[in-house]
């Protein structure tokens, strides 16, 4: 919708239509702010007309309240008088957007219609006076107006930038806000690289990162779109069903069928790669998209990728996370995710202790772990929940040992401490969670899968999640549990290691 | 502080392996139960539910195949009782990995069973283009078929080889193995709705023989016996039926009878919607779009070719997409956007070949050689028509050769060779009889009015516009009366008719066709049908 075209002359149009019973501006059906009520005409101009109403009513409203004079009570000026009454009064205060706000409201909105004259007489000025006040008025609505519109807009736009991102895994981040102002400055460099890899182990970070930076440009809104590509994805079918691709993006031409899928460019599908880049080189000269490819490591051909992502880059910027560093490739900018700093690690210890409902305090323990582990967010998370559980001494005496090795040394120890801590049921849960899918899967599932009875499974769930064992997505009424992979990695690697067909 | 869980001592080395041990044990016991579980659930959910379970379901599959023969009689019957979802749903790398596991490593899987995995196995072979694979595989099926007392698995895997061995070509040996089967199967004891539905498999690929051999009418009549048959059975298996319809739609779409296929493969879409089917979903409606195409409503059939197009890609269905690409490039041909056109046909060509697929193969380059022709390149469009030519006379595909001698005679002729080419537009002519389309004849009928002198001409085409007429056929009645303008005895009447075509073009947005041409140099509109 241009804004251009929600004028006074319009708005007032609108108003006339419905007295007289014509149909409304056609433009002004256009608004986004319709949009709910769908493409019905019909719908659409009734919706309007009550939406000026209310915009009107909230108008005057507030400048009564501004006079200390009650809100306008719609039931009470049922009656002409009540109705004249009420101009009066608003007219007798000497404030000018009141009266604007009256003359129009009386004019227009008011369940008893006056003529001009009529109302004119009632708030003790002439006609002319009147309708200088009215237009007045128009002008005022017409402000309103054009304000939810623009706001309307902006709302859209942001949603549709936000179509093809993942749900966050993580409802809080610590630490990586000057990582997010970073990267986000990076990408808007005009003449900065086109391609940025965010680095790093397992468990660090990358994909929340990469999210925070697309959430932080979608709140911008200065793009014209935001593509997330990942070797597994999801799509909901018409009836809302959420299913995970039959044919997972693992090459090059996969994944620009995905980028021109998102992008909305339907007469390359089928296409051959050539076509298909010519097809993404034109987009991306054309409009500014940021384009995120993660999990870079599990896509094949990464070496033909990322020379052809550099190709028809043009005013495109592409985010990618990688296990791998791509320091190799000039035209990469990497970002290694650094560990958490002390003060960003004790505020994700902090958080992850106060969700331990058993031992709320135990701050002095930070200091001692963060030696030991850095700032590993996921091994801080699960420390924080072992140490709920288990005297400090113990905890830290592990955590040498396991320190003594290597890094994924250190993971294998607090996995194995942390399992050493759950009771049966939460590990027979944990085992079950193999035989999920790696998107996650409902309760009723995992119970099916656990065999655990009614009242022990949702304590078995409870102290998963208190064990930091466990990832929620999906919505509050329908959650979804996955566990992380390196978790999964432990299970098969650590538990089920000696397991040989009998 | 209360710590119940004793802490060091566990993790000792010696400790730990006994911890290992013991999950492992609970794994093991676990796991069993839970693939029975998985099978009575996916026998009793709705298989909409079970849709969104696939991927777990998958990973209890693929946990249990680390050790498959503890696992074999549970892995086995959860795959029964999910074949063919997968397939339908498009997980055909997933599942084919367990079709191929099962095969390998299963010592019980009864001989019918076997069968039909590998019969499965075939299809996803032959819809990812491997049709090499596909070959082997089939004739794998058919030998375990043989020693399966089943006949429903009998008639399901030797109605597969059978439309396979038509589409290369091999139609006597899968004449012969029908009707071999169909006369032996009174001797196989099985409830009356199963032998409905080995009968009604049967007669299904009988109607891929009966189209290449042109008996579209008996076509017809067993399309709709076959769909009666089925709708008399308790329980109508949804699959089968649907296929009858979207075979009958195609014998209607042979006889000229559009709206009739578009009715047909509507009844067919909605049971392909009702099963989930994202590929078969693809195929009918890549079959809508042909007949939108047909019945030049060019819009609607872009859309649906789009449609069928996209879920293709999803779910690399390689074939069926070299397939709707050459169809999209028949709307850009029709429309006159002839760039376009062989932007489509040439990657419709280079997947046919991906993909091994000679009748794909053969379309693309007849209709590449049209849109060369149309371009009047010459020369260059006159190999491939005349590689189409000879693929669709030798395989009888009469629709095809008739067109292709159509156009390959036109080609020939304005190359010089006007002898020749008389002969090859009579045998057009003779060919679209046999092919008992009017239409075809009608084309042809254009086609040969270019040779004449004018006064034929203009009779031969007054008779074709007749014909594009009766069969309500815009772009036909434009291709005629652009060149009866150029034959038009008075410039007022060349006018008016040049307007009326020009007209015509407009409403089905294809009046590129006007661009560069004069009613004394007219277009030539492909025949196309």
């Amino acid at each position: 919708m241009d804004l251009s075209l929600v004028t006074e002359d319009r708005v007032q149009e609108a108003l006339h239509a419905v007295r007289t019973a014509r149909p409304m501006p056609r433009d002004l059906l256009d608004l986004h702010i319709l949009n709910a009520f769908g493409s019905d005409r019909a719908a659409r101009a009734l919706a309007l007309h009550k939406r000026l109403h209310l915009l009107t009513l909230q108008g005057l409203n507030r400048q009564r309240q501004v006079e200390n004079l009650p809100p306008i009570d719609e039931v009470h000026l049922l009656s002409r008088r009540a109705a004249l009454s009420r101009l009066r009064e608003d007219f007798r205060q000497g404030n000018a957007e009141l009266e604007a706000w009256s003359a129009l409201y009386h004019r227009y909105f008011a369940p008893a219609s006056s003529a001009l004259e009529t109302l004119a007489e009632a708030a003790y000025t002439s006609a002319r006076q009147f309708r200088r006040r009215l237009k007045r008025g128009l002008h005022l609505l017409t402000q309103a107006l054009r304000a939810e519109e623009m706001e309307a807009h902006h709302s859209l736009r942001r949603q549709r930038l936000r179509a093809h991102l993942p749900l966050p895994e993580s409802a809080r981040l610590f630490g990586v806000q000057e990582h997010i102002q970073r990267l986000h400055s990076w990408l808007q460099q005009p003449d900065g690289e086109r391609i940025v890899s965010i680095e790093g182990l397992g468990g660090i970070g990358k994909t929340a990162l990469a999210h925070a930076v697309m959430e932080r440009v979608a709140a911008q809104g200065a793009v014209d779109g935001i593509v997330w590509v990942s070797a597994r994805q999801n799509w909901l079918d018409l009836g809302g069903e959420m299913h995970t691709l039959p044919h997972p993006a693992r090459t090059l031409y996969d994944v620009f069928s995905r980028l021109a899928t998102q992008l909305g460019l339907e007469h390359v599908a089928g296409l051959n790669l050539e076509e298909k880049t010519r097809a993404l080189k034109r987009i991306f000269h054309t409009g500014t998209y940021m384009v995120v490819v993660d999990n870079l490591e599990t896509v094949e051909d990464t070496r033909s990728l990322l020379p052809a992502l550099a190709e028809v880059a043009g005013k495109a910027r592409f985010l990618l996370t990688s296990r791998h560093s791509l320091r190799a490739y000039p035209f990469v900018r990497c970002f290694p995710v650094p560990e958490l700093n002390a003060a960003a690690a004790r505020a994700l210890w902090l958080d992850s202790l106060a969700r331990q409902a058993r031992r709320p305090a135990q701050n002095s323990a930070f200091e001692t772990v963060y030696a030991l582990v850095g700032g590993l967010p996921l091994a801080l998370k699960l420390l924080a929940a072992q140490l709920a559980h288990l005297p400090l001494d113990v905890l830290v005496e592990h955590l040498r040992r396991g320190q003594a090795h290597s890094q994924a040394h250190l993971y294998t120890y607090i996995y194995r401490r942390t399992w050493m801590m759950l009771s049966d049921p939460a590990r027979q849960l944990l085992l079950s969670m193999l035989w999920a899918s790696p998107e996650g899967e409902d309760a009723a599932w995992l119970q099916h899968m656990s065999s655990l009875p009614a009242p022990e499974f949702p304590r078995a769930l409870q102290q998963l999640l208190e064990f930091s064992l466990l990832d929620v997505r999906g919505s509050l009424e329908q959650p979804h549990y996955h566990i992380h992979r390196l978790t999964s990695t432990f299970l098969r690697t650590e538990i089920l290691q000696q397991w040989t067909s009998p | 502080m209360d710590f119940p869980l004793s802490t060091a001592p566990a993790l000792q080395p010696a400790a730990w392996q006994e911890e290992q041990r013991r999950w492992q044990t609970f794994y093991r016991q676990h796991l069993a139960g839970r693939l029975q579980w998985a099978v009575a659930y996916v026998r009793t959910a709705p298989p909409a539910e079970v849709r969104t379970r696939f991927t777990s379901l998958l990973a209890l599959m693929q946990d249990a195949a680390r050790h498959f023969q503890a696992y074999a009689p549970q892995v086995e019957a959860l795959m029964l009782a999910l074949h063919p979802w997968p397939v339908r749903w498009g997980y055909w790398h997933a599942w084919e990995t367990q079709i191929r596991l099962l095969l390998r490593e299963s010592r019980a899987l009864e001989a019918g069973k076997r069968a039909l995995f590998t019969a499965h196995l075939a299809e996803i072979c032959l819809a990812t283009g491997r049709s090499q694979q596909a070959r082997q595989l089939y004739a794998e099926a058919l030998s375990h078929v043989r020693k399966s007392p089943d006949i429903l698995a009998q008639a399901e895997v030797c109605a597969g080889w059978a439309r396979h061995a038509v589409q290369t070509g091999r139609i006597e040996e899968a004449e012969q193995a029908l009707h071999t089967l169909r006369k032996h199967s009174h001797r196989y004891t099985a409830p009356p709705a199963t032998l409905q539905c080995a009968r009604a498999h049967i007669a299904l690929a009988r109607l891929d023989i009966l189209r290449r051999r042109g008996r579209l009418r008996d076509g017809v009549r067993v399309a709709r016996h076959a769909i009666r048959t089925l709708q008399n059975i308790p329980n109508p298996p949804p699959d089968l039926l649907a296929r009858a319809w979207q075979k009958k739609a195609t014998f209607e779409w042979d006889m000229d009878r559009f709206h009739a296929s578009l009715r047909s493969l509507e009844q067919a879409l909605a049971l392909h919607r009702r099963l989930q089917d994202d590929f078969a979903q693809a195929g009918t409606l890549g079959d809508i779009g042909l007949v939108h195409w047909s019945l030049f409503q060019l819009e609607q059939a872009e859309e649906a070719l789009r449609a069928s197009l996209h879920i293709s890609e999803r779910l690399n269905a390689r074939t069926r997409m070299a397939v709707e690409i050459g169809n999209l490039g028949l709307v850009y041909l029709t429309r006159g956007e002839l760039p376009l056109a062989v932007r489509y046909l040439k990657r419709q060509l280079e997947m046919a070949r991906q993909t091994d697929n000679a009748h794909e193969r053969s379309r693309a380059r007849g209709n590449l050689g049209i849109v060369y022709f149309c371009q009047h390149k010459h020369w260059r469009a006159l190999p491939l028509l005349r590689s189409d030519y000879t693929f669709s006379r030798r395989r009888n595909l009469l629709h095809s050769w008739a067109g292709a001698a159509a156009f390959l005679g036109l080609n020939i002729a304005f190359l010089g060779k006007k002898p020749r080419a008389a002969v090859l537009l009579r045998e057009a002519e003779e060919v679209a009889r046999r092919a008992g389309s009017e239409v075809l004849v009608g084309l042809v009928w254009r086609a040969q009015a270019m040779l004449l002198p004018p006064q034929e001409a203009a009779a031969l085409l007054q008779r074709a516009l007749e014909v594009s007429q009766r069969n309500q056929r815009p772009f036909d009645q434009a291709g005629c009366l652009l060149w009866l303008a150029k034959y038009a005895s008075s410039e007022a009447e060349r006018q008016a008719l040049w307007q009326q075509a020009a007209e015509i073009l407009q409403a089905l947005e294809a009046s590129a066709w006007l661009r560069n041409a004069s009613p004394l140099r007219p277009p030539i509109l492909p025949f196309l049908r």
